[in-house]
């Protein structure tokens, strides 16, 4: 089998494997060095990731498991190339600003250093995650990275022991690992329909259908719950009590990045069910309108960038709802140009909380003459966002406005007001900061946190003065997902064809929307309220109440005492005798043979059993009790006398004596005070017809049981003629001998041992008892 | 109701109870009974003796004491008996002498290897039964200190 | 090695170490880890017969040279292999807990052992009143280790588990009784021969009476009751080996009676089973979700799982049996893992609680997934679309909940701010843990041994009836 066309892409996935447990160990040694080792795992994860695209990638292939048909298969293709890029490039710089970062936070929070090591092995498991995701072409291999992805993140937003992040983290983990459930069944329906897990192969195979349309939307519904998408974009918000290098890494540029990611890997079978496709276009709309009108209102930094995250991710899927070149090459350009400028502005949230202590706008102010290199790095980052000139942004909106403008006109005034929307929030995100008065000192920041800014807004200028590698990463992306050539021409054209004119109209419009908008904020703000009051993390909200109040009144209801305990057994079983008599035929089920006179003993020896039973059950005298029922095991054993069993009959009437016997001592070990108080305790009237009734349904099930199954004739020869045909041989002159200690000995074996290990539990009850 | 006449016929009886448990034990294979029965006899012996005698003074006559380790002990015996024969590549509880082979007679007496797992089952009951009686009677409160 | 000896090697080892060890009772230190060395040495046999058995076929013998039927027969296939491994596996675990920490009472190790041979016993033998016996040897230990500890709330768990599970024993062996009645014979493959052919009234009858039996045992709804309050109360080495290696006794016990000698009975039953099924889902979640104490949470869990189990059976053929069998795997590992390290402090005991939660939830890196994995797969193989759709509707809509009580339960032992800090317990037994999370970490990654061997256990029993 050929393993690997080439070195490059092992080597990536080596590195993803390793990065985690490396950063563990390195960190338990000296958790000051755990931030090095991610950086260097990160460092060469990049660098992997550029050997494979510069090798034009290649594939692995190993077997993993033959019987369900899954293999260890991984193609680096295009769509591989721009999420390898963004876990492995966004991360190193992440990385290198937490390393700075987390000490003074860990500080700030009064807690050890060590725990950075738990941090960044998160992080790194977190990237290492992504990598796999991206290059795994079996979709149950996809799965795996894809619920790790989360499970990095619960840990991550957990991190800071809060309360905030304690909720925080549960609702991120139930939207994004419940939904996911939805993505495997569409995994394992796929499978099940077409007999593959390989995308490639059910690429090839995949037929339109309503079993391929329920796949394709069970799997959407999951893209887009971890995309942040409405109506599951509440847990993104939630997810900011994280430590902001962790917002700036996994909830902006790389895991909500995953949804679109997996909408971009099975496009070739979205394509093939329309009607999900359109429906991206409507989610992906009211995620713009939801997180862009949220994010001109919301007031904490975190907020209005988790807020600008839900929007922007609409885009993606609105541009992937609309598909052909433009829309499907544009969305993974629009998701690089996002992740630069993104992570910037969330290292930005950061460093600014660090300088001043301060999270919300309205303390904040006029930052630019005290921390200049902050202000022009994230105005960089801004601009890019905004879509202005000369940025990576530029062309990110140059191709949604291309894509909508084809579908129509509807669309094309939705794109440019979408776009004024992100122009509005990013104007007043940044103005509100850096421009204006000073209101706090700001405290000098380490290089180490201002560079990776400084660095990322570069790269988004970059990026709009030399497009042409970005869009090349895209355009290979967008060939992967359409599986035909799509040649991507970002350029700036001085003419007034439609992407520009709506450009224009964009920042026109995003002007005056930030400017009046201390005369009509009450529309978001009203949208705002409305999400509160019955938006779905209201509903989220009131089924973890529910539930939780549904779950104490079942608790009460359970009952505890032994009695009833062994009621919820007895009458259960009854009920359950009681349907399967009802479930099979009536016709000759109970017969009743003839009475011979022969009979008359036994029935007579068996009507003291029952008299001698009821009477016991009757009797609160412990010594008689014990008495009567001693009367039912005699009287059973005259019976098997009557059906000449003389062995039988002997240890029953022996076993029946020792027994009454151990009984009266073990009576006669309790304290007389406790045999008084047992005797004279009361039973209340409903409880004893309780009972009554639990008895009754037991000794009815029991009978009807029995009688049933007597109430048939064996209808094979018994093995017991056998068996006393063959006694002779085992040199025995009775078959119950033969039986007990030869054809069955094993079973005399098996319960002699039992009588031991009751002698021990005796033993160890009762000396335990001495010592007290 | 304990007089001196019981407790003159309960010492009587002990010596013959027991020997009637042994003849069960050893006639079983040809008539009634079995060691099961023989143990549960013979523990009846010593139960008797207990009730009519009180514990303190048959501890003075019988080594009550080591009726757990007898009871061990008829487990390991029959398990030996049990599994030997896989020792010697036959399936567990291959009795000696096989099926068409005449057992060696000793007097009335027959040497057969499943006899001897039958001695396990008795010295298991039996100990049990005096390890039972032994326990739950030093348990009672009137005997604490 | 001959066929006897390769197959009853480690039930006589489990038996012979149970006697050697209850003789050398006294001395403490040595019999738990005397024990755990004959608990590996049974591990080992069992071992090797599985690799026998694995290779060229099942393995059988005849008590006594007797024909079949009139002699007990034994005989070693994947289904018995699989569940004997797991059992012995999850005792090994738990004694290596107890003889890390200090065993307190005496009986424990060689209680250990006879249970061991008790389960090895029934997993292997193929005579129902055998099984009967093997399975008695079993419970008896069961009920007295449930003691062990010797405190109040102990000695009233024991109570409740051994009055509810007598009542069991006495159920199944009414079931028993009537199987001999209908059928003469005692032996399994002459039972599913004759069964066939029986009458429909008995033969569903005593199917009840055995699934009642077993019921009980797996504390299915509602023959739950006894459960919360024996898993909370007794020590957690013990609740690992009621839930990890005594719960086996009710997924065998309904694979093999039901699947194997009452098929069609069972596929009659599929709607009951379903029921009961989703009602222990639903239940156990729910409650789960409103409990405090961690410990408390598992044991709800628990009889929720079990739920998952009935689903299974219910859906039949290949696909649901190997699917039971796999779920019922790696459920037991999960709640051995659990139940041991919730009651622990200190340095990698979050990280292995983290393990556990996300295998009981069925999420990947852990084994688990593959255990919910199979469920569906099981799931969408049903005929019917709307039963097919309510299935894995119901699949899904559990693993929600589980994910939502374990992590809730889990936010608030370890991601609260530091109120508590109990001092960190001994290292030896969260290394013990450790290896265990470990271990279903691995499965998570690579678990092809697992479903492999389900899928050949699920082989041994016919397929779904028509």
């Amino acid at each position: 089998m050929n393993i690997a066309s080439s070195a490059a892409l092992p080597a990536l996935l080596l590195i993803a494997a390793l990065a985690a447990p490396v950063t563990l160990v390195v960190g338990r040694r000296n958790p000051r060095r755990a931030a090095s080792a991610a950086q260097v795992a990160a460092g060469a994860a990049l660098a992997a990731a550029l050997w494979n695209i510069a090798g034009h990638g290649g594939s692995v292939d190993l077997p993993w498991l033959p019987t369900w048909g899954a293999t260890l298969s991984f193609t680096f293709d295009g769509i591989s190339a721009v999420y390898t890029l963004l876990a492995s490039g966004i991360g190193l710089a992440v990385f290198i600003y937490a390393g700075r970062y987390l000490p003074l936070h860990l500080h700030h929070t009064h807690r050890p250093v060590s725990e950075a090591t738990s941090f960044f092995a998160l992080l790194t498991l977190f990237m290492g995650a992504m990598i796999g995701l991206a290059t795994a072409r079996d979709l149950l291999l996809l799965f795996i990275f894809w619920d790790l992805t989360a499970v990095a993140s619960y840990g991550l937003i957990g991190f800071d022991h809060t309360e905030a992040a304690r909720r925080g983290s549960l609702m991120a983990l139930l939207v994004t690992v419940s939904s996911a459930l939805l993505l495997l069944v569409g995994i394992l329906l796929l499978d099940l329909t077409y007999g593959t897990f390989d995308m490639a192969e059910l690429a090839r195979r995949a037929t339109p259908g309503t079993e391929l349309s329920v796949a394709v939307a069970l799997m959407a519904i999951a893209a887009l719950a971890k995309s942040a998408q409405v109506p599951f974009h509440f847990w993104l918000p939630r997810a900011m009590a994280a430590p902001t290098p962790v917002s700036a890494y996994l909830h902006s540029a790389a895991m909500v990045a995953a949804g679109v990611f997996l909408l971009g890997r099975i496009y070739p079978l979205i394509e093939r069910a329309p009607e999900i496709q359109r429906a991206l276009v409507v989610v992906g709309v009211a995620s713009m309108a939801t997180g862009g009108a949220l994010a001109l209102v919301k007031r904490e930094l975190k907020a209005i960038l988790a807020y600008s995250t839900i929007g922007q991710y609409g885009y993606v899927v609105v541009m992937l709802g609309l598909g052909g070149p433009t829309g499907v090459g544009g969305a993974a350009f629009y998701v690089i140009a996002h992740a630069i400028a993104k992570s910037a502005l969330f290292l930005t949230a950061g460093a600014v909380t660090e300088a001043t202590g301060r999270r919300s706008l309205d303390d904040l102010g006029g930052l630019a003459r005290p921390l200049p290199a902050l202000a022009v790095g994230s105005g960089l980052a801004a601009a890019a966002l905004a879509a202005l000139p000369l940025t990576i942004g530029f062309f990110k909106d140059e191709f949604f406005f291309e894509a909508a403008h084809h579908d129509g006109p509807v669309m094309t005034v939705i794109a440019a007001l979408g776009a004024a929307l992100t122009f509005a929030y990013m104007a007043r995100f940044w103005g509100r900061i850096f421009l204006g008065r000073l209101r706090r000192p700001a405290a000098v920041l380490p290089t180490a946190m201002v560079a990776p800014i400084g660095a990322l807004g570069s790269l988004a200028v970059l990026g709009g003065v030399a497009p042409a590698p970005v869009a090349a990463l895209a355009s290979a992306a967008g060939a992967a997902s359409l599986q035909a050539p799509v040649d991507l021409h970002p350029g700036y054209r001085l003419v007034l064809n439609a992407p520009n004119v709506m450009a224009l109209a964009a920042w026109g419009i995003g002007a005056a929307l930030v400017a009046a908008l201390p005369w009509w904020r009450g529309l978001p703000l009203a949208l705002a309220a409305a999400g509160d009051r019955i938006g779905p993390e209201r509903w989220y909200r009131s089924t973890l109440d529910a539930l939780d109040r549904l779950s104490d009144w079942i608790h009460d209801l359970e009952v505890r005492d032994l009695r009833s305990r062994v009621a919820s057994v007895l009458v259960p079983a009854g009920v359950l005798v009681a349907a399967a008599v009802l479930a099979t035929p009536s016709d000759r089920a109970f017969l009743a043979g003839s009475f011979q006179a022969g009979d008359l003993v036994v029935g007579l020896l068996l009507a003291i059993a029952c008299a001698s039973g009821v009477a016991a059950a009757r009797q609160r005298n412990h010594v008689a009790m014990t008495l009567l029922l001693s009367g039912v095991g005699y009287s059973l054993a005259v019976v098997y006398a009557a059906f000449g069993a003389p062995d039988v009959t002997l240890v029953a009437v022996l076993m029946e004596t020792l027994f009454a016997l151990l009984f009266l001592t073990t009576l006669s070990a309790l304290p007389q005070s406790l045999r008084e108080r047992l005797r004279r305790r009361p039973i209340e009237s409903a409880r004893r017809r309780r009972n009554v009734i639990y008895a009754t349904v037991a000794g009815a099930a029991a009978f009807i049981t029995v009688w049933g199954i007597l109430s048939k004739p064996a209808a094979f020869d018994s093995v017991a003629a056998r068996q006393i045909a063959l006694t002779p041989s085992a040199h025995a002159k009775a078959v119950v001998t033969a039986i007990l200690a030869d054809f069955r000995g094993l079973d005399t074996m098996g319960e002699i041992t039992v009588i031991g290990v009751a002698l021990l539990g005796l033993a160890a009850l009762l000396t335990r008892r001495r010592q007290t | 109701m304990i007089t001196a006449l019981t407790r003159t016929v309960a010492k009587l009886l002990f010596l013959p109870s027991l020997m009637i448990a042994v003849a069960t034990l050893v006639k079983g294979y040809a008539d009634v009974g079995d060691g099961f029965t023989a143990g549960v006899i013979a523990g009846l012996a010593v139960l008797l003796q207990v009730i009519v005698l009180g514990r303190d003074e048959v501890e003075r006559m019988l080594p009550l004491r080591w009726a757990p380790r007898l009871a061990f002990a008829g487990i390991a015996l029959a398990l030996l008996d049990a599994l030997a024969p896989l020792a010697f590549g036959q399936p567990v509880m291959t009795h000696l002498p096989p099926a068409n082979v005449k057992p060696i007679h000793l007097g009335s007496l027959e040497l057969l290897s499943a006899v001897v797992f039958d001695v396990g089952v008795f010295l298991l009951v039996f100990g049990f039964s005096v390890a039972a009686i032994d326990l739950l009677g030093r348990a009672s409160p009137d005997r604490l200190p | 090695m001959g066929d006897a000896l390769t197959l009853m090697a480690p039930i006589a080892i489990f038996w012979a170490g149970g006697i050697g060890v209850a003789a050398i009772d006294g001395w403490r230190g040595m019999t738990a880890r005397g024990a755990l060395v004959v608990h590996l040495a049974g591990f080992g046999a069992l071992a090797l017969l599985a690799a026998r058995v694995l290779t060229s076929g099942p393995v059988g013998m005849i008590a006594g040279n007797w024909p079949a039927g009139v002699g007990i027969r034994f005989r070693a296939d994947p289904l018995g292999i699989a569940f004997a491994l797991l059992s012995s596996l999850v005792l090994i675990v738990a004694v290596a807990y107890e003889a890390i920490g200090g065993t307190p009472t005496r009986a424990f190790p060689a209680l250990s052992l006879f249970l061991a041979a008790g389960l090895t016993g029934l997993f292997l033998t193929a005579d129902a009143f055998n099984f009967y016996v093997f399975f008695e040897l079993s419970m008896i230990s069961a009920y007295v280790l449930t003691a062990f500890g010797g405190q109040p709330r102990q000695l009233r768990a024991a109570v409740i588990f051994a009055v509810v599970n007598l009542l069991g024993s006495v159920i199944f062996l009414l079931g028993i009784v009537a199987l001999y009645h209908v059928t003469g014979s005692l032996d399994m493959t002459d039972i599913a021969q004759r069964m066939a052919f029986a009458e429909q009234n008995p033969a569903i009858l005593s199917g009840t009476l055995l699934f009642v039996a077993f019921g009980v045992k797996l504390g299915l709804f509602p023959f739950h009751f006894w459960l919360p309050a024996v898993y909370t109360g007794v020590r957690p080495s013990i609740a690992a080996i009621l839930s990890g290696a005594l719960t086996n006794i009710g997924t065998y016990g309904l694979l093999r009676f039901g699947g194997e000698m009452l098929p069609r009975e069972l596929s009659l039953a599929a709607p009951a089973l379903a029921l009961l099924g989703t009602a222990s889902i639903l239940y156990g979640a729910v409650q789960a979700i409103g409990r405090a104490a961690p410990d408390e949470v598992v044991a709800y869990s628990a009889i929720g799982q079990v739920g998952y189990v009935m689903i299974a059976l219910a859906i039949g053929g290949a696909a649901g049996y190997g699917a039971a069998i796999l779920f019922a795997i790696i459920n037991a590992l999960n709640k051995t893992l659990l139940f041991l390290a919730i009651d622990l402090r200190g340095a990698f005991v979050g990280p292995a609680v983290a393990i556990g939660a996300l295998s009981v939830a069925g999420a990947p890196p852990a084994a688990g997934f593959f255990g919910k994995a199979a469920l569906f797969r099981a799931g969408l193989t049903v005929g019917d679309g709307a039963e097919r759709a309510a299935l894995v509707a119901l699949i899904a809509a559990g693993g929600a909940l589980s994910l939502l009580y374990m992590f809730q339960a889990f936010g608030r032992r370890y991601l609260e701010p530091r109120a508590e800090e109990r001092p960190a317990s001994g290292r030896g037994r969260r290394r013990l843990v450790a290896v265990v999370a470990l271990s279903l970490l691995v499965f998570g990654c690579w678990p092809e041994p697992l479903i492999a061997l389900s899928e050949r256990a699920a082989a041994v029993l016919p397929g779904r009836l028509p």
